[in-house]
């Protein structure tokens, strides 16, 4: 474990100037001194990131080996026990080091070149370029109305489903521009998660295995698509709760477990991008913290982005986070530079709390 | 509710007043009919065909009416409730142009609001036509007579229709928005969101408007009269053994009732009452169906959708 802390970026995340006060009595409960930030940890850390990108590069995007070998060194960073309230098992310090061994980003999944998107005369998001990596959870913060819906759901085109929106610039999937696919092929790769949990009015097993059914004359029997339904469910951290009947009626469940249903549901069909519009604002608190950790795990297998107007949801979840105000992209940066150290007064204000 | 305003009392008690009053019309109904129902209905009448008969003993029973009434729901509904649920579907979930929606929209009206004598020949006369010939029964000389249980069935399903569009689009509306938008966001394609998502998820209400419109099939009497040829027996055209009935003319139950009514030729009042019997708890049958088929639906899916729940 003490390995894991070791990391530079963990030391880049909370510089010591910079610390406002809430972090002070965090760090002078734990007892230690975090160094101040020099810049040659800045350029170490960047040569450690740059190499993880060119191996993580290199690999095929699949190598299930590769995949288990990681989840092997990594240990959870919550246990989800059935029918028992979920404890975060790891203190606050050693549950940083995971996430910062977790983190160093991927290859590049979705990169937004200039893309504005309009309603009718209205321009919602204005000029947007930024690219979004595996390995990394993107968080979209900002006010209400000011485009992060819009932008979250041009990236799956599910923006072309509102007649008046029309949207310029490119939004390119691994290298690919995403107008370029079919609508279809598209989204069961950047699937999306909503604020509402909207499981189907059938089973578990049948909402699970809904993505999966290809459109086609012969559909795949209930044997082929077991496993499969079992996978998704496990790595959405529901497998436990609900292996006793798949068949129960999914509106049977919980709103958290509902929510997570949902999450199975999206990474079934193995998306490289999974999209969150506010995924835990109609939840409580403890179904919060499981999803939270769910995205934590996630990001190891593909790229997260997520819609939050909870700033401190947007603190506990997120590696880099851009803040949009009336639709322009005012900042993108580390979590930790955006809410420490933001370069623009409009995004201070706002992480301060002053309007919003 | 004494301190009430007294204007608000009197809706008060107009209100129960009406409530009571129409379930005292309805019980009234049926304990009549069930009592003249008991005492006339004899189990051979429904397997014993009508006979021709001065005596009111020796006029048979009414299986071929029975039969007749089986036969123009199923035809009636197997055409209406798909016509009925795409038109649904589509106006739900396309309904472009505005100006096609608008007209299909107000082409149901106007087949719900037109009277079913109305219908009746309309019926006739289409399938009156030559080249429609094969449909219905044909005389010796060649003549298309436009009477048949398929043209009848045909016709009925023009009044099943409205209550079944209805209920599905009904159904449909009352679907949440994002149901159809998480499985977009799963990369369906539309058609595949209304199969696989949405007409399972209103099944409870298509099977209520299918109910809705079995209940006027049944209890049609004008389309029978008219369009079916009203036989005492069923009489097939031509030998073929299926076809052949369906190419033929026959009766219905209602029909039967009002021939042995005392306002109709045959006279036979008893059996009329027995015949009437049947009709209603049919009708009734077809009642609890509607709620347990909901209820059902409500258990399976944990969805309730507005249907009915007795």
């Amino acid at each position: 474990m003490t390995k894991l802390i070791e990391p530079m970026e963990n030391m880049m995340m909370i510089p010591d100037e910079t610390l406002a006060d809430p972090w002070k009595s965090i760090d002078e409960e734990r007892g230690e001194v975090v160094p101040a930030l020099k810049t040659t940890d800045v350029r170490d850390a960047v040569q450690a990131r740059d190499a993880v990108q060119a191996r993580d590069a290199v690999q095929p995007r699949d190598t299930a080996s590769a995949q288990v070998q990681e989840r092997d060194v990594v240990p959870p960073v919550r246990t989800i026990v059935v029918g028992r309230e979920p404890v975060p098992v790891a203190p606050l310090r050693e549950r940083e080091a995971i996430r910062s061994a977790l983190a160093g980003a991927g290859p590049e999944r979705l990169r937004l070149d200039d893309v504005s998107i309009y309603y009718g005369p209205k321009r919602a998001v204005n000029s947007v370029s930024m690219s979004i990596h595996q390995g990394e959870v993107l968080a979209l913060i900002g006010p209400s109305g000011c485009g992060k819906t819009s932008l979250l759901r041009t990236l799956n085109r599910l923006t072309e489903l509102t007649p008046s929106a029309a949207r310029s610039g490119n939004v390119l999937l691994d290298g690919q521009d995403v107008h370029a696919l079919r609508d279809t092929a598209l989204r069961s790769r950047v699937a999306m998660v909503f604020q509402q949990p909207n499981p189907f009015p059938m089973s578990i097993f049948d909402n699970v295995a809904f993505a999966l059914r290809e459109q086609s004359r012969k559909r795949p029997r209930r044997r082929e698509l077991e496993p499969l339904v079992i996978d998704a469910l496990r790595r959405a951290g529901l497998y436990e709760e609900v292996r006793d009947d798949l068949d129960r009626p999914a509106l049977r469940l919980s709103g958290g477990q509902q929510q997570r249903l949902c999450i199975a549901r999206a990474i079934a069909p193995r998306p490289e991008v999974l999209l969150m519009d506010e995924p835990c604002s109609a939840l409580d608190p403890i179904s919060t913290g499981v999803i939270e950790d769910l995205i934590g795990e996630l990001r190891r297998e593909l790229a997260v982005v997520i819609v939050t107007h909870n700033l401190a949801q947007a603190q506990r979840v997120a590696d880099k986070v851009a803040f949009m105000y009336l639709g322009d992209l005012v900042e993108y940066g580390t979590a930790a530079q955006v809410f420490e150290e933001p370069r623009a007064e409009r995004t201070r204000e706002y992480v301060h709390g002053t309007f919003g | 509710m004494w301190e009430w305003r007294i204007r608000d009392q009197i809706v008060l008690v107009a209100a129960w007043v009406a409530g009571l009053g129409l379930c005292l019309v309805t019980g009234a109904i049926v304990i009549y009919m069930g009592v003249r129902g008991l005492q006339y209905l004899r189990p051979d009448l429904l397997v014993s065909r009508p006979l021709v008969s001065t005596s009111e003993s020796g006029t048979g029973g009414f299986l071929d009416p029975l039969l007749g009434t089986f036969a123009l729901t199923a035809i009636g509904i197997a055409i209406a409730l798909p016509l009925g649920v795409c038109s649904a579907a589509w106006i739900v979930e396309y309904g472009r142009p505005a100006w096609l929606a608008r007209l299909v929209e107000s082409s149901i009206e106007i087949v719900a609001g037109t009277p079913d004598v109305v219908i009746a020949i309309f019926g006739l006369t289409i399938f009156e036509l030559g080249i429609l010939g094969p449909l219905s029964s044909t005389s010796e000389a060649g003549v298309v007579t436009g009477h048949s249980f398929i043209a009848a069935g045909a016709t009925m399903s023009l009044i099943a229709l409205p209550p079944l569009y209805t209920a599905a689009r009904d159904g449909l509306l009352a679907v949440p928005a994002h149901m159809r938008e998480a499985a977009f966001a799963l990369g369906k394609t539309r058609v595949a969101t209304i199969r696989r998502v949405l007409l399972p998820a209103v099944r409870s209400n298509i099977a209520t408007g299918a109910t809705l419109g079995i209940s006027r099939i049944v209890g049609d009497t004008a389309i029978v009269i008219i369009v079916l040829g009203e036989t005492q027996r069923n009489e097939p055209n031509g030998s073929l053994p299926i076809l052949g009935f369906l190419r033929g003319t026959g009766s219905s139950l209602t029909s039967y009732v009002y021939d042995n009514s005392p306002a109709g030729e045959g006279n036979a009042a008893n059996k009329a009452y027995a015949a009437a019997f049947v009709l209603l708890l049919f009708i009734l049958a077809l009642n609890a169906a509607v709620g347990w088929i909901s209820r059902a639906q409500a258990r399976s899916s944990g969805f309730d959708n507005g249907g009915i729940h007795d």
